[in-house]
């Protein structure tokens, strides 16, 4: 009876020991989290260094906005992340919008942009804010007029393109400079790599929460760890209304009021405030409102219950956060061609009706 | 073989299996699928948590994601998994008379589980117990398919899933295959098999057990509101004892208070009723009886506690000792869980009154504690006294304690 028994312990110590290091292959299977691939190019728009840096400084020109206050650096700061530290961020004339800007770090690999998915890939993303007459207020004939009288930005268009700039060129060089912002080589990836040191205690204890008890990666799955689907969480549902219709404003199908898209995880605790109001400021925040189950409402996603999970529990799951964290390329802006011809100038050029 | 011998084979057995999933993921068929861990699914493994029970009930796909379930013809592997348990099991009954002793390593039974997605909204699973002769150091198994069922879910949305085939009933509030107690739930159990139990023969003759699983169709819905129903017929398992046709019927109706699915969040109350003939003999004529219960699943913060009442009924023709009335019995048990956040700790208490005439009344207390080792390996630890009055003859209780450290595994 005594071999037995030792020989029952030191199976158990086996067990374990072998059981554990199982977690480590766990990148596998449907909604698993992994490595990221390749950033996925289109084939209409392979990336050249010409047309990076032709989107680089479209990206930092303020005069992309009607009154030249406001760049896409201006909410989708490389120094922040690149996204913005407000809840909300302020367009042309002060004005606000609804929505939290979203980093562009590892847009490239997800399909629908915007919070509630309007553009199916970056190239229409990316003209997007510059019509919005809250955050940069141009229309299209204005942007044309106003790209197509710097002279600097017309050498590089026809040097790229071998055609005059238009709106559909300038949303493919800032594509393409938006398909550089990539992080990747986070703590975790070192873990999934292999190195059971790059991760701490309470971070793998969070990765095991998070594709367990937490239930995260039934929406926050794949690289990017993005589903690039539309869940309701209740965020902003009060008095039976929801304050930002969210995805229904796209479909029209009322099984979208109130959703929007799954945000990416990598780089997010150094773009704080959360969730597509900004309304949350730590990452805390939102594991006590996923611990809740979210906000009750009519179109809450079935797959939204209450976690129970305790303080240590949570507090694993934001150091899983933290451990996704990588380094990701800070941009100098370029300097703008022909900077004399500013926003205002060439507001009055088309006013005065030059061609 | 010597037990030693067999002991050392079957760890050997285990640590190979153990070690094989590692290149090939560590989970069970659907965390597989996944790429889930069971915490996920199971506060308690096996017991389910909220998710895990919206996602059982909604046929095995993820609530709200249906659309993107691979079908197990897409996936890379054989939706199979396997569980088993071994360990150490003390198990004595006294008085004098009718004392036995079992105190071994044991291997514990296994269980081959299959499930998994046919097609959009239709889904499987199986589960076959295979027959094990048993012996010094292996716990004998009867060889069944314990479930095997279809299910057709969100016929025309989540209020309207339906299953067929071999399952666990509804009407079990709280499942018994899925329950962290080694030691049955007793009200569950009760039938009146004569011989077969420990107690020995009951005042009555009815077969029937709701422990059993059930052959049978069965409708359930579920959604946004605090309601919660399901609806059956079914052939009484293996209280049929000459496979009549399935004509007993339930009905079940839980409201859950507060945000969640009644599961692990939120107060679920419930009410159930089974209306069932059988046969007390093979060659008898078939009677009715029925069954009523009562529970609650409570839930605040780490702990839960789990409430089953129940009032049985069988027609007077099953009555042994007092023929010409009805015979009438009641139980139930409360069970007081902790949560932890690798480990669950339980209480529990079962009664089961039987009529003044038969008097065999049951009670039991279990105590026990389990510890998460790693994702497919639990550790449990469990004590249960358990005494049936005049169980070892008349004036002579039957007493039964029964201690267990075992290993719980499931590839």
């Amino acid at each position: 009876m005594r071999i037995a028994l030792v020989l029952f312990v030191a199976a158990l110590i086996v067990l374990v020991g072998v059981a554990s290091s199982i977690q480590v292959s766990k990148a596998q299977g449907q909604y698993a989290n992994g490595l990221l691939p390749p950033v996925p190019v289109p084939a209409d728009n392979p990336q050249t260094d010409q047309k990076i840096h032709l989107g680089a400084q479209l990206y930092f020109d303020k005069r992309l906005s009607s009154d030249g206050t406001i760049s896409c650096a201006s909410c989708h700061r490389p120094d922040k992340a690149w996204a913005d530290t407000e809840p909300v961020s302020e367009g042309v004339a002060h004005q606000k919008g609804s929505r939290n800007s979203p980093s562009v770090i590892n847009a490239a690999y997800i399909v629908p942009q915007f919070w509630d998915g309007r553009a199916m890939h970056l190239e229409k993303q990316a003209v997007g804010p510059v019509q919005n007459p809250i955050e940069m207020d141009l229309t299209v004939a204005e942007l044309e007029f106003r790209l197509n009288h710097i002279p600097g930005y017309v050498a590089r268009f026809e040097e790229v393109f071998g055609s005059r700039p238009n709106i559909d060129l300038l949303a493919k060089v800032i594509a393409s400079f938006e398909r550089t912002v990539i992080t990747g080589d986070s703590p975790y990836d070192g873990y999934i790599k292999g190195d059971r040191s790059a991760m701490s205690g309470s971070a793998i204890r969070g990765m095991n929460l998070f594709s367990g008890k937490g239930h995260c990666n039934v929406c926050h799955s794949g690289p990017a760890f993005s589903d690039s689907r539309f869940h309701n969480l209740g965020v902003g549902y009060a008095d039976g209304e929801f304050k930002d219709v969210g995805r229904f404003g796209v479909t029209k199908d009322p099984k979208d009021m109130g959703a929007f898209l799954t945000p990416r995880l990598r780089n997010i605790a150094l773009t704080p405030p959360y969730l597509h109001d900004g309304s949350e400021p730590t990452l805390e925040g939102v594991m006590d409102l996923y611990n809740r189950g979210g906000i009750p409402n009519p179109n809450l996603d079935p797959a939204m219950v209450p976690l129970n999970l305790t303080e240590q529990e949570k507090s694993d799951l934001v150091e899983f956060m933290k451990a996704l964290t990588g380094p990701y390329p800070i941009v100098e802006p370029p300097p703008p061609p022909n900077p004399e011809l500013t926003a205002q100038k060439l507001a009055e050029m088309m006013k005065g009706g030059a061609k | 073989m010597s037990s030693l011998r067999r002991l050392s084979l079957v760890l050997t057995l285990a640590a190979a299996v153990t070690i094989w999933p590692s290149r090939s993921e560590a989970m069970p068929a659907f965390a597989r699928k996944y790429g889930f861990n069971c915490g996920m699914c199971h506060s308690a493994w096996p017991r389910l948590n909220d998710f895990g029970q919206k996602y059982r009930m909604n046929g095995y796909q993820i609530p709200g994601d249906e659309a993107r379930e691979r079908t197990i013809l897409d996936l890379g592997g054989p939706p199979l998994a396997l569980r088993t348990q071994a360990g150490y099991t003390s198990d004595s009954f006294s008085p004098e008379g009718a004392e036995s002793e079992v105190s071994q390593f044991q291997v514990n039974g296994v269980d081959l589980l299959a499930g998994g997605v046919l097609g959009f909204d239709k889904s499987f699973f199986l589960a076959y117990l295979p027959q094990i002769e048993g012996g010094s150091g292996v716990e004998p198994q009867t060889g069944e398919v314990e479930q095997a069922s279809v299910v057709f879910s969100r016929l025309r949305s989540t209020w309207l899933n339906g299953r067929i085939g071999r399952f666990e009933a509804a009407y079990l509030p709280f499942s018994r295959l899925r329950s962290i107690t080694i030691s049955p739930y007793e009200i569950y159990n009760f039938d009146g098999s004569p011989g077969v139990s420990a107690a020995g023969a009951r005042g009555s003759l009815n077969p029937f057990s709701l422990a059993d699983t059930a052959d049978g169709i069965e409708t359930t819905g579920w959604g946004r509101s605090p309601w919660q129903y399901a609806l059956g017929i079914v052939n009484g398992s293996r209280g049929n004892n000459q496979d009549d046709s399935p004509s007993d019927i339930y009905l079940r109706g839980a409201y859950v208070f507060g945000q969640g699915f009644g599961q692990t969040a939120g107060q679920r109350l419930g009410a159930t009723a089974y209306f069932g003939r059988t046969r007390a003999l093979v060659l008898g004529a078939r009677h009715s009886f029925r069954r009523l219960g009562l529970d609650a699943n409570l839930n605040r913060g780490p702990y839960n506690v789990e409430l089953q009442l129940i009032q049985g009924r069988d027609s007077s023709a099953f009555n042994i000792f007092s023929p010409g009335e009805r015979y009438k019995f009641s139980g139930g048990f409360v069970q007081l869980n902790r949560f932890a956040e690798e480990s669950a700790a339980f209480l529990r208490y079962d009664w089961v009154n039987t009529p003044s005439a038969d008097n065999h009344d049951i009670s039991r207390i279990t105590v026990g504690w389990r510890q998460h080792l790693a994702h497919p390996l639990m550790l449990r630890l469990e004590y249960s006294h358990r005494k049936v009055d005049n169980g070892a003859g008349l004036g002579s209780d039957l007493t039964e304690n029964f201690a267990a450290a075992r290993l719980d595994w499931a590839f």
